[in-house]
């Protein structure tokens, strides 16, 4: 897509947990707005490698830099504000809060008023409160959700939830946005949906996407470059035809070459 | 803040006020609301039907309201389970009080006294002396937790150690020479304590120029104003204090750290001799009208007590429906994807912590105005778990039910108490006059009797009876008032950058 | 160094009731994750039963509750609203509905506990006082009526509330507290009373042995006895019976426990029931010391086991003990050692529980559990 830098690299990311090595020597560029996938095995270390990425780990070793910017180490926090967003596994959302507060809570790192302001509804509060009201209902248009904007997060049903999860870590406008299984759970026509939306995602927000996914079928259909990992290691790399005749894939996923 | 229903939405409106209109709008009434509080305290004073107890107990329960307010921020907006609030309400009571009592003893009776610059003073020089001892601390602090890697500690050393030099180099030249270095710290304290002298000194010099600036009327309130000020302003160090700890601690362990705080900060009110130790500190009352014929005892305070609870309630209201709310009620749901979403929780737990200890420091300032005397077993674990049972039973996140029930659960013991003055209060317009009156037969009175001795076994039934009835709350953490949601729309024209 | 053993063989002393008392804290938190705020004053309704039993109040033969006496809380009533309602019950069909069944239960519960302590209460009578079959006939009457007292308020306070959320029973726990201590006044007196002697020949002979120099005081040494063998009760029916191990499930993981086959609301009640015998003993055991018992005496007592249960590692049973311990033994150190000690005896618990909160918050024997993201 682009020819610039690549936007997020990880040289040499490894992760020990005691004993335990979770990662090792993991080592990855992702171009801007390129849609890149992970996948392995169960217990590969998938997630691993995106909470380190988003700072819910430090890694034990290596770097990882985001648009030429070197974030590992730095908090959770640090690195949403850096550019990188991401879902969760088990879906975390705000469950007491209404669906359009779950996507607004995203854009309070763009305001610029403060607690002042907020008290004594000065005329900035009021005027970004507004930008980001009509934002975050655009937000929730885009994912289907804007007549259910009222409705408490915890009582979507669970594709509703997905995209909310997506469509909040949007709203942090990120550089890249990291999906932790999106369709797990969704049957064949809501994957069918999601993977439309992702590529939709990408286009208009113009946002890198790295998906981790046991679904083959959405992973070799969407992702124009695969990372596959296992016991913590990459055994292979490249596009989806390459990784689907890679011996060393077959061998994990199947347990014997066939 | 509700968590079962949400806001009602409107859709969205094209165009709406400009934004400074909505400024002026929403700025207008609180101040209005508190001028009121004047004529709405001369009114009661003036009404037959209420004599000192009741006005006692009225006052009681603005100060309850705040409390449960502030509380509210923290333990339902925020989802932090505080239960040492009676500590933030303690530094405010003993900070405000001891200020007046030193610096302008007889500001109430006697106005010509009020020392409204001595006040502000003293707590400058506090903040100050604080300040620099802490972030001596600090730096220390910080020193020692980066010596994993030695030349990053160096600087914090070596700034300490200067410190230390310099300090005893001081101590030197007074003729206090050859100290032992584990002595040092006292002579930090000292030099602290000559900073605030200094202060104190120069204030002093001051005041009486900046005093005479204030206009007779207003001095005693200024004095009064600044007193509670630097109150709420040291509750919300201790907020800041109490909450950078124990931030990391979840759940219950959150909740038995602040009770141990909260404990902590009795016992040193206990051991200090400028405090009134366990035997109470007596402060000047701004209860007592300068001529006492001339009406209650307790009118006086009554405007201040509820303008500054009206300004609670507004300024937690505010906080709690604003951007920065969202972010505390997301903290509250699950911190992990906050801080994925960019929300850092531990800035936002203390926010909450800070802000609520200032109201709750207020509201002690107050308190200790209010009857003139302090006693530190007032600020203890009971007073804490008595906030906390307000601000749940009221539905944690909803603040119209911690108003509701602050002012249920205070005036409740004390109904239980005299039922049949209570009784009598409620008919005086149809003509009687007191409990006399009623002519109850013999086992009524006995039997009100038996309760009112024994009105906290009731207390505490009744306590049981509606957590097992209303486990979310009096009112199921929605609010009284219905929220309604507009959404304004701005022109097409700036929209598309946003996304 | 004499000074040191000395004051070492005093904290174990008040370590132990400590210990007694923390560990009901520490197994309730295990099985419901709630912090039983009510059990410091269980504690003291053991000591006020102890002393009903021993017969120190007006020389009353038996427990305000007792047949014996004549108060509100006379069995006799219990039995009749029994028979009350479940002659109604009888008239309109059987018990139908939980709540109906509760009330039975509880009902039921209280008049067993009552009509054995009237039996024990004469049996201590009759055994006569201060004696060894006295002191533990008074000390089984007060582990009856706790016991009794413990399912109660589960049954009553806690277990309908076990789908809210924590700070609702937590609430309802505080307003149980409230309800004994306030109550206790009523019933009790709010001043203290002197409790009678119940062990032969403790103040002739108030001391055990000498070791060069340092003083056993038999009163210690009984209450170290004693909460040594309360303890090797407690291990063996937690380690050595099924129930003790259904009761370990059920602290690890309630829902797995529950899909099982453990009834887990029996095990709650067992729970409840053992650590308020406990608690019990702990009353007993102080009354025998400190002959001064009062309705509040079980605030300071309440929130010192809570920290040293706090300090083991809430959940963790030997943690209790190890947490109660070292807590008496420290209490006693620094009031012994500091110049103005023992005004700061009641703040050492608190520095404690900081400490513990901010260096180790899962205690020292807790195991600290990560969340997984």
């Amino acid at each position: 897509m682009s020819e610039r830098a690549p936007l997020l690299v990880l040289k040499g990311v490894s992760r020990h947990f005691g004993g335990l090595v979770a990662l090792s020597n993991f080592s990855v560029a992702l171009e801007q707005g390129e849609i890149a996938g992970l996948i392995g095995p169960n217990g590969a270390g998938k997630t691993t490698v995106f909470n380190v990425v988003t700072g819910v780990y430090a890694p034990t070793a290596g770097e990882i830099h985001l648009a030429g910017r070197r974030i590992d180490g730095l908090s959770p926090v640090a690195v949403n504000r850096a550019g990188i967003a991401r879902t969760f596994q088990n879906i975390r959302l705000f469950g007491g809060m209404s669906v359009l507060d779950n996507v607004l809570v995203g854009f309070n790192q763009s305001a610029e008023h403060g607690l002042l302001g907020a008290l004594v509804r000065s005329p900035r509060a009021v005027r970004e409160s507004r930008m980001f009201d009509v934002a975050a209902m655009d937000l929730l248009d885009t994912f289907g959700l804007a007549d259910q904007a009222a409705q408490v997060a915890r009582n979507l049903p669970y594709g509703a939830q997905r995209r909310l999860e997506i469509a909040r870590a949007l709203a942090t406008r990120p550089k890249m946005l990291l999906l932790d299984e999106p369709a797990a759970g969704m049957n064949p026509q809501e994957k069918a949906e999601l993977m439309e939306l992702i590529r939709f995602v990408r286009e208009r927000f113009r946002v890198g996407v790295w998906i981790i996914e046991h679904d083959m079928k959405v992973i070799m259909s969407i992702c124009q470059r695969i990372t596959v990992l296992d016991h913590g290691e990459i055994i292979a790399e490249g596009t989806p035809a390459e990784v689907q005749a890679d011996p060393r894939v077959i061998e994990a996923y199947l347990g014997e070459p066939v | 803040m509700s968590s079962r229903k949400s806001d009602i939405l409107l859709p969205l409106v094209a165009g709406g006020p400009r934004p400074w209109v909505v400024t002026l709008r929403s700025n207008i009434l609180l101040p209005v609301l508190v001028v009121l509080m004047w004529p709405l305290g001369r009114l009661v004073e003036w009404s037959p039907y209420v004599n000192d107890y009741f006005s006692h107990v009225v006052l009681m329960v603005g100060i309850s309201v705040t409390l449960a307010v502030s509380l509210q921020l923290i333990n339902g907006v925020a989802g932090q389970f505080s239960l040492g609030h009676a500590g933030f309400m303690a530094v405010g009571a003993y900070m405000a009080g001891y200020a007046t009592k030193t610096y302008a003893p007889d500001f109430a009776a006697a106005p010509q006294t009020a020392d409204a610059a001595m006040v502000a003073a003293f707590f400058l020089a506090l903040l100050v002396v604080m300040t620099t001892g802490g972030g001596l601390l600090a730096v220390i602090f910080v020193a020692v937790r980066r010596t994993r890697r030695v030349h990053r500690a160096l600087p914090g050393v070596l700034a300490v150690v200067l410190a230390a030099w310099f300090v005893h180099d001081i101590s030197a030249a007074r003729g206090q020479a050859e100290l032992p270095w584990y002595l040092l710290w006292p002579q930090i304290l000292a030099r602290l304590g000559d900073v605030f002298e200094w202060i104190m000194g120069m204030a002093a010099k001051a005041a009486p120029a900046v005093n005479s600036i204030v206009p007779a009327c207003m001095k005693s309130g200024t004095t009064l104003l600044a007193a509670l000020l630097g109150g709420g302003i040291m509750a919300a160090a201790a907020g800041l204090i109490v909450g950078l700890p124990t931030l990391r601690l979840r759940g219950d362990y959150l909740a038995i750290a602040t009770l141990g705080f909260a404990e902590i900060i009795r016992v040193a009110v206990v051991n200090s001799e400028a405090l009134g130790k366990a035997t109470g500190l007596s402060v000047p009352p701004y209860s007592i009208e300068p001529n006492p014929e001339e009406g209650m005892a307790g009118q006086r305070i009554f405007p201040w007590i509820y303008g500054w609870m009206l300004i609670t309630i507004v300024v937690v209201w505010r906080l709690a429906n604003s951007a920065k709310g969202r972010a505390l009620q997301a903290v509250r749901e699950d911190e992990t994807a906050a801080a994925a979403t960019g929300i850092d929780a531990t800035h936002h737990k203390v926010l909450a912590f800070v802000v609520g200890a200032f109201f709750a420091g207020i509201a002690g300032g107050l308190y200790a105005h209010l009857d003139g005397y302090l006693n530190p077993n007032s600020f203890g674990i009971m007073k804490s778990i008595e906030l906390v049972v307000m601000v749940t039973l009221g539905g944690l996140g909803s603040i119209s039910g911690a108003i509701l029930a602050a002012a249920v659960l205070t005036w409740l013991p004390e109904l239980l108490r005299a039922p049949a003055d209570w009784a009598a209060l409620l008919l005086r317009p149809f003509g009687v006059r007191g409990a006399e009156d009623l002519h109850m037969p013999q086992w009524l009175v006995d039997a009100l009797a038996a309760v009112g001795e024994n009105r906290m076994v009731f207390y505490a039934l009744l306590l049981i009876v509606m957590m097992l009835l209303r486990p979310r709350g009096l009112l199921g953490g929605r609010e009284l008032w219905p929220q309604r949601r507009t959404l304004h729309a701005r022109p097409p024209a700036a929209t598309e950058d946003m996304a | 160094m004499q000074e040191f053993f000395q004051q070492l063989i005093n904290g174990l002393s008040y370590g132990a009731i400590y210990a007694l008392i923390a560990v009901g804290y520490t197994m309730v938190y295990g099985v419901l994750r709630l912090i039983n705020f009510a059990h410091g004053d269980v504690y003291m309704i053991g000591a006020m039963a102890a002393l009903y039993a021993a017969g120190g109040v007006y020389g009353l033969s038996s427990l305000p509750w007792s047949p014996g006496a004549g108060l509100l809380l006379n069995p006799a009533i219990w039995l009749g609203a029994f028979a009350l309602v479940a002659g109604l019950l009888r008239m309109a069909g059987r018990p139908q509905g939980r709540w109906l069944r509760s009330v039975l239960t509880v009902l039921a519960v209280l008049t067993a506990a009552a009509a054995a302590s009237e039996v024990l209460t004469r049996a201590v009578r009759a055994a006569g006082l201060p004696s060894w079959p006295g002191a533990v006939l008074v000390l089984l009457t007060a582990m009856v009526n706790c016991a009794a007292l413990g399912y109660v308020i589960e049954r009553v306070a806690y277990r309908p509330l076990r789908n809210q959320a924590r700070i609702t029973a937590l609430i309802t726990a505080i307003g149980v507290s409230m309800f004994l201590e306030f109550g206790g006044q009523a019933v009790f007196g709010a001043s203290p009373q002197a409790f009678p002697q119940l062990i032969p020949g403790l103040e002739e002979h108030p001391e055990l042995c000498r070791i060069g120099g340092v003083v056993i005081g038999r009163v210690d040494a009984m209450i170290v006895a004693v909460t040594l063998a309360m303890m090797s009760g407690l291990w063996w029916i937690v380690m050595r019976t099924r129930t003790g191990m259904a009761l370990r499930a059920v602290s690890f993981r309630f829902d797995t426990a529950a899909l099982m086959g453990i009834d887990v609301n029996r095990i709650i009640a067992f729970t409840f029931v053992l650590g308020s015998a406990l608690a019990a003993v702990a009353g007993v055991l102080v009354a025998v010391r400190s002959p001064k018992v009062d309705p509040l005496m079980g605030l300071m007592p309440g929130i010192k086991a809570f920290v040293a249960a706090v300090l083991g590692g809430i959940g963790n049973v030997p943690g209790a003990v190890l947490g109660g311990l070292v807590l008496g033994v420290t209490e006693v150190m620094v009031a012994g050692y500091f110049p103005q000690g023992s005004q700061y005896r009641d703040g050492v618990a608190f520095v404690i529980l900081i400490g513990v909160l901010l260096l180790k918050p899962s205690g020292l024997l807790g195991q600290n559990v990560v969340e997984k993201v």
